[in-house]
């Protein structure tokens, strides 16, 4: 059994300033978790991961207690050029062969319709194509390559799939101003993970990624001939903080990125796939994480429907399953308050002083609490019971409004979780996770049980009968129900490709890329 | 008691073979006793293995430990009954036999000495109630892994079912030595990868029962059970209501005689293969004792002997238990159905499912349409076992009278339509279907090219003709670019989108790959097992995938016009991981310094523009 992330000198606070009406999910979770949607939770990742790999620091050590900064592409000129450019075809339309002309009126056009933004000069591109038409086509074909682009209205939270570092940049504001909505930290806590992880694995990590983010490719050349010459950059920026030295969901995300990208999946299509298993693998620390806090070292167990027509015993837990697993973080909430306040001493011994008043008891607490919790508004409690009572449900409504949510739409964006075809969640993993699972562990030809027991030991993945008469009390385990639901994994994985099946109900599953 | 006829008795006989609840009944173990019961000789068949198997032990040299697996049903212990008889001079001892293991002498003329064969390893280790194996049992494995690795000892003849193979694995105590591991992480090896010999085992062999292809078993069956002598019953007692006029045996028996049956069995069994699913001698015999004895109106589904068919047969209802219903096992509830395997298979076939304006307007117009009748009445008008449902021609006239309208009557007139399609399916000649195109009324609308012009040159080690390779070409063009490229190029684009390589638009060239130069297109055997693999060579690389049914299946329909992703998320899913791989394994990179812009003109040629990225 792993140790408990708890443990004294694991966890570091953090010193650099506390942007939260409570810090108290911040400190169990980090800074933070919100929810994000798996596009950018993508582009967030990999921005911070080329961003280390500029300075030359790609995967290297990192502590809590460090602010780890990096600078991030603006990349205004081909923001404006790709997102507000609305008369591009019609100009390329109406001087249909004046190319000169075409140019002119354009230049005028986009003049125009970027000041509302910022004021640039758009005259290095006439330049840098023979046609007005050449360049139209450039354009028209990089707006293709917009990740999720019906996501979102704003044009200044439009990203570009991590086809190259020139294709990356950070959203903002229409001003060009940092815009934290859309990036809002979980990517960066999935670097800060993998930076944390053994160091075997990140030098391995830093060999193996940068074939994904390195310059000078056919498409990093086609995005730069729409930019300036000389790229901009924001500043560094820092502030993401990730509480523990070492946790167990580390070493695992790793694991799993390593072998996806050593499959070798041609041009940058490794983020395709990888982009499932660092959501599924940040929503799995969310939960061991509140597991720890709550006297349990080990993975939440994850009963998994593989999807089925009808609702059974496997459907109904499922579900019960996700709610207890992510509910979990209300007492995690709990746990941490009281061991704030047993940490203080001093503290613990006035509030047991049946002497002194509750007027100097509740200063004192209030004091410390205020410090500790970074608190923007100071409850109203008149006694030491009703402030931390307030305090308490405080900190479980911001829990509520960012760790629970941010669970929610992590679970949802891996293709773990699912209402289809009910009106409640459950785990229900989608094809496209139960692929990137098996070709995160499927090296050899393996025997499907086999696989089945790697799910299990290291997500705690609940498929068969066998795994959740262990994992689940007796009264929930209806053997035969989970027994059609091995079924229907083998014959999903099947269907998908992945699955070879025998006689004798034996299957073998395959890494389709090896 | 009363005594039976030879007639009763036969099918008595043979209903133990037929899809009966207690499952069992067909194994090898349990068919000798009722046999000797009935005074009928079981029904044998030579395995086509046979042969390889009896040359790994009948010398007198290189004995080996041959692992004879295959799915369940596949005749191992038959097989091993057979060796122990040939290798000792007798007939396998019953004593042994129900305990699964047996140790004989060897004949001399084979080398004489001591042989070990385990009939069924799931039955021979079930003897306590520890989930390890015991003691003796892992003795005597030793002593096989010993003679596997070349150290002396006796050969042994093990069979074993795939998933048996893994379970005994797991079966072993932690303390086996490490001689006995190895030889079965050795074994599982060969298992896993299909691979016949070992290479770290001189004495080790693999044989897989279910290495044949399913259409040769069926052809074994179908010889083996339509050539016993025992229907000499059907002459013999004509006058006796189970042999009579009405009785769905006789219609069932002369009609699955008919070469157009027979072929279109023979079809189905090489559908199933390349499909993936292997059907074992027992599934083809069931299925064949099904199609015979299927009645929906008996106990068990099937005709029993006595006086229930002589009162189900006194008038004729063969209808209800049509060969082309008993074939898809349209005899049984569909709860009941879906319990066996192969039901299951035949069922997503969907045969008879899939409507199509060709046939249909044959069935409810061919009748009286003057345009429609000569082929009508070639297609459907015979019919001399009455195996039509009588209620179809009044639904049709009701349909073109315009009083089929009730939900109720709706749903009956489809199943009388699909039962019909099923009908033509199975009993038009081999000539027939091919110029009917019978293969649209199921999935595969195109598995009758797929046997004739890939499969069977395949199988004979030839080209596939230039007009079929420029069918799969169109196919994997539109597939993997997203464009509707002309049908008629002679080679292969690999395109990738901006974003990924599987965009669904992917119109920036990586590679063209055509039949000359230095690249190289071409539909050959695979090695192992001889299937069709399609092959995409470029310089030195090559990259090949396996051409199943549902593949072709798959570009034939893309080729033809149909949009990729229309026909199942799956398939394309599988088309795109193709192509990534392709581009991985033949290491095509896109050029730095340029793109390959890909566009079409109004007749789907491809332009191709240049972008200068200098």
């Amino acid at each position: 059994m792993s140790a408990f992330i708890t443990r004294d000198g694991n966890i570091e606070p953090w010193g650099f300033g506390r942007d939260s009406d409570i810090w108290v999910p911040e400190a169990i979770w980090g800074h933070r978790l919100k929810e994000q949607p798996l596009h950018a939770l993508l582009g967030e990742f990999v921005n911070m991961a080329e961003g280390m790999f500029r300075k030359n620091e790609l995967f290297n050590k990192t502590e809590p207690k460090q602010d780890v900064k990096y600078a991030a592409r603006k990349a205004k000129e081909l923001r404006i050029l790709l997102f507000q450019n609305p008369t591009l075809e019609q100009v390329a339309d109406k001087y249909e062969g004046a190319s000169e002309d075409a140019w002119k009126q354009w230049l005028k056009n986009i003049q125009q319709s970027a000041k509302a933004s910022n004021p640039h000069d758009f005259s290095y591109l006439k330049s840098k194509f023979t046609t007005f038409q050449e360049f139209v086509t450039r354009v028209k074909l990089v707006r293709r390559s917009v990740m999720q682009p019906g996501n979102t209205k704003k044009w200044s939270h439009q990203l570009l799939y991590p086809m190259a570092p020139s294709a990356l940049y950070v959203p903002t504001d229409d001003k060009f101003g940092r815009d934290r909505t859309l990036f809002a930290r979980p990517g960066e806590l999935a670097y800060l993970m993998l930076s944390r992880s053994d160091e075997s694995l990140r030098n391995e990590l830093a060999q193996l990624l940068p074939a994904n983010i390195s310059p000078d490719t056919q498409k990093d050349n086609l995005i730069l001939s729409l930019m300036p010459d000389s790229q901009q950059f924001d500043e560094e920026l820092g502030g993401t903080y990730l509480p523990y030295r070492s946790h167990p969901s580390y070493d695992r995300l790793a694991h799993d990125l390593i072998n996806i990208l050593k499959l070798g999946f041609p041009e940058n299509d490794v983020f395709e796939v990888m982009k499932y298993l660092i959501a599924f693998n940040v929503y799995l620390y969310a939960l061991e994480t509140s597991n720890h806090w709550c006297g349990t070292a080990r993975a939440a167990p994850i009963v998994c429907e593989i999807m089925n027509t009808k609702s059974d015993v496997v459907r109904k837990y499922s579900g019960v399953c996700k709610r207890e697993n992510e509910e979990r973080s209300l007492d995690a909430v709990d746990i941490f308050l009281d061991r704030l306040i047993q940490s203080n001493k001093e503290l613990t011994d006035l509030l047991e002083n049946e002497k002194e008043t509750e007027e100097v008891k509740l200063s004192m607490l209030r004091e410390f609490l205020n410090s500790e919790l970074s608190l923007k508004e100071l409850p109203p409690g008149k006694t030491v019971g009703e402030f931390r009572k307030e305090v308490t449900s405080k900190a479980k409504a911001a829990c509520r409004n960012n760790v629970i949510k941010a669970q929610a739409s992590l679970g949802k964006a891996a293709g773990l979780c699912t209402k289809l075809g009910t009106n409640r969640i459950r785990y229900a993993p989608s094809d496209a996770l139960l692929r990137a699972l098996v070709l995160a562990n499927v090296s050899d030809r393996m025997e499907e049980s086999k696989l089945l027991n790697i799910l299990y030991d290291r997500y705690h993945i609940i498929v068969t009968a066998d795994h959740a008469s262990r994992s689940l009390p007796a009264d929930v385990v209806e053997a035969s129900h989970f027994q059609k639901n091995h079924e229907r994994f083998a014959k999903r994985l099947t269907a998908l490709g992945l699955a070879t099946r025998l006689s004798d109900a034996c299957a073998y599953v395959e890494n389709p890329y090896r | 008691m009363p005594s039976h006829t030879n007639g009763e008795k036969w099918i008595k006989f043979l209903r133990a073979y037929g899809p009966l609840p207690e499952g069992n009944s067909q194994e090898a173990e349990n068919i000798a006793s009722f046999s000797a019961k009935l005074g009928i000789e079981r029904l044998s068949f030579t395995h086509p293995m046979e042969e390889t198997i009896k040359k790994l032990f009948a010398n007198k040299e290189s004995k080996k430990v041959a692992i004879v697996l295959g799915t369940a049903g596949d005749g191992k212990t038959t097989v091993c009954l057979n060796l122990v008889e040939t290798m000792s001079g007798q007939p396998a001892d019953p004593a042994c036999t129900s305990q699964s293991i047996e140790t004989f002498q060897i004949l001399p003329e084979y080398g004489g000495g001591e042989m070990t064969v385990i009939y069924d390893v799931t039955a021979w280790r079930h003897k306590s109630d520890d989930s390890t194996l015991m003691q003796d049992q892992v003795h005597l494995l030793e002593k096989a892994a010993q003679y596997a690795a070349g150290k002396g000892g006796t050969p042994f003849m093990i069979a074993v079912n795939d998933g048996q193979l893994h379970e005994t694995v797991r079966a072993l105590p932690a303390d086996c030595s490490s001689d006995l591991r190895a030889f079965f992480d050795e074994l599982l090896q060969m298992h896993s990868s299909n691979r016949p010999n070992s290479t770290s085992h001189p004495n080790l062999e693999v044989v897989n029962l279910s290495s044949v292809p399913s259409h040769k078993l069926m052809e074994m069956c179908l010889g083996g059970i339509l050539s016993r002598p025992e229907w000499a019953c059907i002459e013999d007692e004509k006058d006796t209501a189970l042999f009579g006029p009405n009785s769905s045996i006789v219609a069932n028996y002369h009609l699955l005689k008919t070469e157009a049956v027979r072929d279109r069995l023979i079809s189905l069994a090489r559908v199933a293969d390349a499909s993936g699913y292997h059907l074992p001698t027992r599934s083809i015999i069931m299925l064949l004792v099904n199609v015979l004895l299927g009645h929906p109106d008996f106990p068990n589904q099937l005709v029993k002997p006595g006086v229930e068919a002589e009162r189900r047969f006194n008038k004729d209802g063969r209808y209800k238990a049509a060969l082309h219903k008993n074939l898809f096992g349209m005899n049984f509830k569909p709860a009941e159905r879906k319990k066996r395997v192969l039901f299951e298979f035949l069922g997503n076939l969907r045969v008879g499912e899939e409507t199509t304006n060709d046939i249909d307007q044959l069935i409810i117009f061919g009748k009286e349409h003057p345009d429609f009748q000569q082929a009508h009445d070639d297609l459907l008008g015979k019919d001399p076992f009455d195996q039509r449902n009588p209620e179809l021609p009044e639904y049709l006239s009701k349909y073109l009278k315009g009083e089929v309208s009730e939900d109720t009557e709706i749903e009956k007139f489809r199943e009388l339509l699909s039962d019909e399609r099923k009908r033509i399916f199975v009993h038009a000649s081999p000539e027939q279907f091919e110029l009917y195109n019978l293969w649209v009324t199921c999935i595969f609308h195109h598995a009758g090219h797929f046997i004739s012009k890939i499969l069977a040159p395949v199988e004979n080690r030839d080209e596939i003709k230039e007009e079929d390779q420029l069918k799969l070409i169109a196919g994997l063009n539109r597939v993997w670019t997203g464009l509707l490229v002309r049908d008629d190029l002679e080679c292969i684009h690999i395109s990738t989108g901006l974003d990924t390589t599987t965009s669904p638009i992917s119109d920036l060239l990586i590679k063209k790959i055509d039949s000359y130069s230095d690249s190289h297109i071409q539909v050959r055997a695979r090695n192992i097992d001889s299937k069709p693999e399609f092959v995409l060579r470029c310089g030195n690389e090559e990259f090949a995938f396996e051409l199943t049914m549902l593949r072709f299946e798959f570009l034939m329909r893309v080729a033809k016009g149909a949009m990729p992703m229309s026909f199942s998320s799956e398939i394309y899913s599988n088309f795109q991981a193709l192509k990534q791989k392709a581009i991985h394994t033949l290491r095509l990179k896109p050029n730095p310094k340029f793109m390959l812009l890909m566009d079409l003109d109004h007749v789907g040629s491809i332009q191709e523009t240049r972008i200068s990225l200098r």
